[in-house]
């Protein structure tokens, strides 16, 4: 028969035993987080190098800085490309920070001013022959649209979790 | 991509079920971080380079899996211990449903390249327009409220059936 006494020592020692389990599992993950954190940020600075440097696309840019070397290169990198004027056997096409170029193409289903996806041959003369062009419909307003989930995903993010400066982590929040 | 309201409605639509027998009020966290989760690939690249387009091929990184995993996991780490591994999980599911989402979407010049970096291949369904995905947006909404309504009535009918088994 186990008396009041033993049972309330025999908790007390399940308590303890837990909580010791809990605090050296939070104090090597403390230890070890910082090695993580380090190790995946030098990942991550070193993928962004390597996709800088080893993309297999070519940049409209660059065709326009060296022509000669991109000259009949298939080109699918634009910066927000947008339909300019259109002509009976193509278009004005219109990025940020780069010039206009004039692009050969089935003009059909253009419409001025929209976003445009486009892969397209680069010429030595300054002009593209498009392989393949779609126009990206509605591009604004999906833009735009897209904003309001971020606010409403932060608030819920803020309402639910606060970052804890002294520990250095994010929490969830007491009423949480 | 599909906009991200298109995003956040299909992951509400998949997650929410899975929380059917849990209380709503402890659920909410996580699933936010679900959220965040779908919603963190786009937010991490498509500002900066639509905003800076030169600034594009430094950020594609975080709309690949292999970056966001990377990018999830630090800021995994940057939750308490006892929730961290949850947090985890939450934002890997969530970011894996968004680029699954955006794999059905027809791509010209850009799209998922799942085996980055050991391969550059571009791999996905085209099965839809990206602008097409804009007009389904009122259609997530009815379904998101139904849904809710559903839940809200087996709620009630489970509270109503456990007083009376309390009465009884």
């Amino acid at each position: 028969m186990i008396t009041t006494q033993e049972y309330s020592v025999c908790i007390y020692r399940t308590v303890c035993v837990y909580w010791i389990k809990v605090k050296s599992y939070r104090l090597k993950f403390m230890r070890l987080r910082w090695i993580f954190i380090f190790l995946i940020v030098v990942a991550i600075i070193y993928l962004s190098f390597y996709g800088v440097n080893h993309r297999p696309w070519i940049h409209i840019k660059d065709c326009l800085e060296h022509p000669d070397q991109y000259d009949s290169k298939l080109v699918t990198e634009f910066d927000e490309p947008r339909v300019g004027e259109i002509y009976a056997d193509g278009f004005l096409l219109i990025q940020k920070r780069i010039a206009p170029i004039l692009v050969y193409s089935d003009t059909t289903d253009l419409v001025q001013n929209e976003y445009v996806g486009l892969q397209a041959i680069f010429h030595k003369e300054g002009y593209l022959k498009a392989t393949s062009v779609c126009i990206a419909k509605n591009r604004e307003e999906k833009i735009w649209i897209s904003v309001l989930p971020v606010f409403f995903v932060g608030i819920l993010f803020i309402r639910y979790f606060r970052f804890n400066v002294t520990k250095f982590q994010i929490e969830l929040r007491k009423h949480a | 991509m599909p906009d991200l309201m298109t995003h956040v409605a299909i992951s509400h639509l998949i997650k929410r079920p899975f929380e059917l027998k849990q209380e709503s009020s402890k659920t909410v966290p996580m699933r936010t971080v679900f959220y965040l989760g779908t919603i963190l690939p786009d937010v991490l690249s498509r500002p900066f380079y639509i905003l800076f387009p030169v600034t594009r091929e430094w950020v594609s990184l975080y709309h690949h899996p292999v970056g966001f995993i990377l990018i999830a996991t630090l800021f995994a780490l940057f939750f308490d211990p006892t929730i961290w591994k949850r947090a985890w999980m939450h934002l890997m599911a969530g970011g894996m449903l968004h680029f699954l989402l955006d794999s059905f979407q027809k791509q010209i010049a850009s799209g998922i390249a799942w085996l980055w970096p050991f391969s550059w291949r571009i791999y996905g369904y085209g099965l839809m327009e990206a602008g097409d995905i804009l007009h389904y947006i009122p259609l997530w909404i009815s379904l998101i409220i139904i849904m809710e309504m559903g839940f809200y009535y087996i709620r009630r009918k489970r509270q109503t059936h456990s007083v009376k088994e309390h009465l009884v």
